[in-house]
Parts: structure tokens; C-alpha cells; sequence
């Protein structure tokens, strides 16, 4: 039988806020940025589906050296940080000051067996929740129908767009879409 | 040894949550145990491995990248976090994704050791966290506990009665 969320602990550590009261605003800062940025390299480097081995091979760096890079403990040289900017074909400040996450691409399809029921409104992304973000400049694809029963739509949004909406479809479809 | 496993709400954050293991009968987790036995020897390590365990759960998720990976048996999650720039200390966790981390226990690792298998300190908290691993992965597998719709919190029976010491099932 299962049982609810667990226990939490019930006497929080004094010893884990002396730490934290310890640590100074350098420490700390040093520490989140070298986390971060070690973050941002894996999610690129993921980006362009490439694997540690792969980005090791392009730095002409042995694995273990990107390893070392990735554990959020590595101190970049400036000149280390530029040519992996130059290796990611990215620039030095994109790597270091990443534009907010935005939904970059979004593309999905839904097929319903059923006829679309005229008493559901149908929200459309692209319309709606962009306009109240007050984007612009957005493409689209309108409604399509792959015949009398099914239906299914696709939106294809640039860059740089962040999304704020959802769309819902009809209660048997059970499909709700969500936006970074 | 019987234990249930807890979340530690000073660290569980937007990203992930951080559990630790807390004996039957005892106060203090495995983390605490941990803390307690090396914050006069090893204070710094100890506040670079708390800085980086809220940075897990605040922000970055509990990324492979940042723990030193197949501590345990293949597949079975153990991994070590450490502490940076010394590379002193060895804390012994349970990942499960970006969104879950067990701490256990740990200590320093001495120069000249490679591995925890070589150093008896080391050893113990490892062999500890491999059979809890062991436990846990028995009761997902039995539907008893489960990680969440999204992977980022633990759920179901999290207390253990079996018995455990030293890295082996008492009969």
C-alpha cells in the first residue's frame, strides 16, 4: 500500500546554515557560475547532437579533459573559452550570457478520429497567447485537414519566441500542449 | 540497520529534490552523520558540496556531469559528489535522473587511492549506499515506490525494515 509524500526531516540542520552563513558572496558566485556555465556547455553541445567524445575530438581535448570541464569545478582560461565559442559556433558572450529559454521550435500534430465539433473553440497558439506576449513577425500554419474525420495542425514559431499560452483540445483527444 | 528515507527541505528546490537516509532511532541522516564527522577537518570541502547540492536543486537538476558516475553496480545510480578545488571529500548518492539525489555518507578520499574499493573509510559508506540502491530499485520494481509524474520527487513506501550493515542483507 502506498504511502503519501514522505517525512520530511523535522529539525533542520544548524550545521548546513552555519555553512551557508560561512560561504561568501564570492565563493558562492564563483561556484553557481562555474555550475552554470558547465550546464550551458552540455545543453549546446547536446544541442548539435554530439557527444562528449565527439565536442573532445573537435577541441582536439582527450574526454577526460571535457570532463573535467563539464563538472562545474573547472576555472576557464579566457583563451579556452573563446575557441570552445568558436568550436560550438556560438559567440563568447552567447556562451557566457545565454538569451532567456524560449520555446525555438514547436511543431505539433494531433489527429482526432471524431469530426471537429463546432461548439469547441479551438485556440491557436500562434494567435492567442502571442499576441498577448506581443510577438510579431510569426509563422504559421493554419488548420489543415487530412480528410473528412481527421485533423490535425501544425505551427512552426521562430526563435527568440516565447510562447505563454496553451492549447486544449477536445476532452477525448486529451492533449495539452506546454510552452518553455 | 532500518530506515526510512526523508527529504531534506533545506536544499529540495524548484528542480530537484534532495533526500537523505535517516536510521531507525536516530536524529541525524546519513548527510548530517556526514557533515558532523568532517566540519572541523574538512569545512571548506564541506561548503563547496552544500553550495553545489543547492545549485542542483535550485537550478542546473541533478545533471550527470556534475557527480562522479558508476560508483555502484551498472545501472544501480551510486555516484559520488565531491567538493571543489581539492577533490578531497567523496559524498555517496543515489541519482535517479535530473530530478531526484539520495545523500548518503562519505569521507576523504587519500591521495594515492583511486578507487573506494582500495580505502576501508571509503568502502563502507559506498557498499551502504549500493545495498539501499538495491532496496529501492526492488520496490519500484515492485510499483511500491515511484519517482513521480515528472521525475522529480520520490513517492510510495519509503520506510525500510530490512536489515543492513556493513554493505550486506542480515538474514
Amino acid at each position: 500500500m502506498r504511502k503519501e509524500q514522505p517525512i520530511t526531516r523535522r529539525k533542520p540542520s544548524s550545521l548546513i546554515e552555519q555553512l551557508r552563513n560561512e560561504t561568501t558572496n564570492l565563493e558562492k558566485n564563483r561556484l553557481q557560475n562555474k555550475m552554470r556555465l558547465a550546464a550551458r556547455l552540455q545543453d549546446i553541445i547536446e544541442a548539435k547532437s554530439w557527444n562528449q567524445r565527439e565536442f573532445a575530438e573537435k577541441m582536439q581535448k582527450q574526454p577526460s579533459e571535457i570532463t573535467k570541464w563539464l563538472s562545474g569545478t573547472h576555472n576557464f582560461t579566457m583563451d579556452t573559452l573563446s575557441d570552445i565559442a568558436t568550436v560550438l559556433s556560438t559567440s563568447l558572450s552567447e556562451l557566457l550570457f545565454p538569451a532567456v529559454p524560449v520555446a525555438q521550435q514547436y511543431r505539433t500534430v494531433v489527429k482526432s478520429h471524431l469530426p471537429l465539433c463546432p461548439s469547441i473553440s479551438y485556440i491557436t497558439p500562434s494567435e492567442d497567447a502571442l499576441q498577448s506576449a506581443g510577438v510579431t513577425g510569426l509563422h504559421s500554419k493554419q488548420l489543415m485537414r487530412h480528410g473528412q474525420q481527421n485533423w490535425g495542425y501544425s505551427c512552426i514559431i521562430p526563435q527568440q519566441t516565447k510562447f505563454i499560452g496553451r492549447t486544449y483540445y477536445s476532452s477525448n483527444e486529451s492533449r495539452k500542449e506546454k510552452y518553455a | 540497520m532500518k530506515y526510512q528515507i526523508v527529504e531534506l527541505i533545506e536544499f529540495s528546490g524548484k528542480v530537484a529534490a534532495i533526500y537523505s537516509i535517516l536510521p531507525e532511532g536516530s536524529e541525524t541522516t546519513l548527510f548530517d552523520d556526514f557533515l558532523n564527522r568532517y566540519k572541523d577537518t574538512h569545512r571548506e570541502g564541506l561548503k563547496n558540496i552544500e553550495g553545489r547540492i543547492t545549485m542542483i536543486s535550485d537550478e542546473t537538476g541533478a545533471r550527470s556531469i556534475f557527480f562522479k558516475e558508476n560508483e555502484g553496480k551498472p545501472g544501480d545510480g551510486v555516484c559520488a559528489l565531491y567538493d571543489n578545488p581539492d577533490h578531497q571529500l567523496r559524498l555517496y548518492c543515489i541519482r535517479y535522473g535530473s530530478g531526484i539525489v539520495i545523500l548518503g555518507d562519505g569521507g576523504p578520499k587519500p591521495p594515492g587511492v583511486r578507487a573506494w574499493q582500495d580505502d576501508e573509510a571509503l568502502s563502507r559508506p559506498a557498499e551502504q549506499m549500493i545495498e539501499i540502491s538495491r532496496q529501492i530499485t526492488e520496490r519500484i520494481k515492485e510499483g511500491d515506490i515511484s519517482h513521480g509524474p515528472d521525475g522529480s520527487y520520490l513517492e510510495g513506501d519509503l520506510d525500510f525494515d530490512d536489515e543492513v550493515e556493513n554493505g550486506e542483507m542480515q538474514d
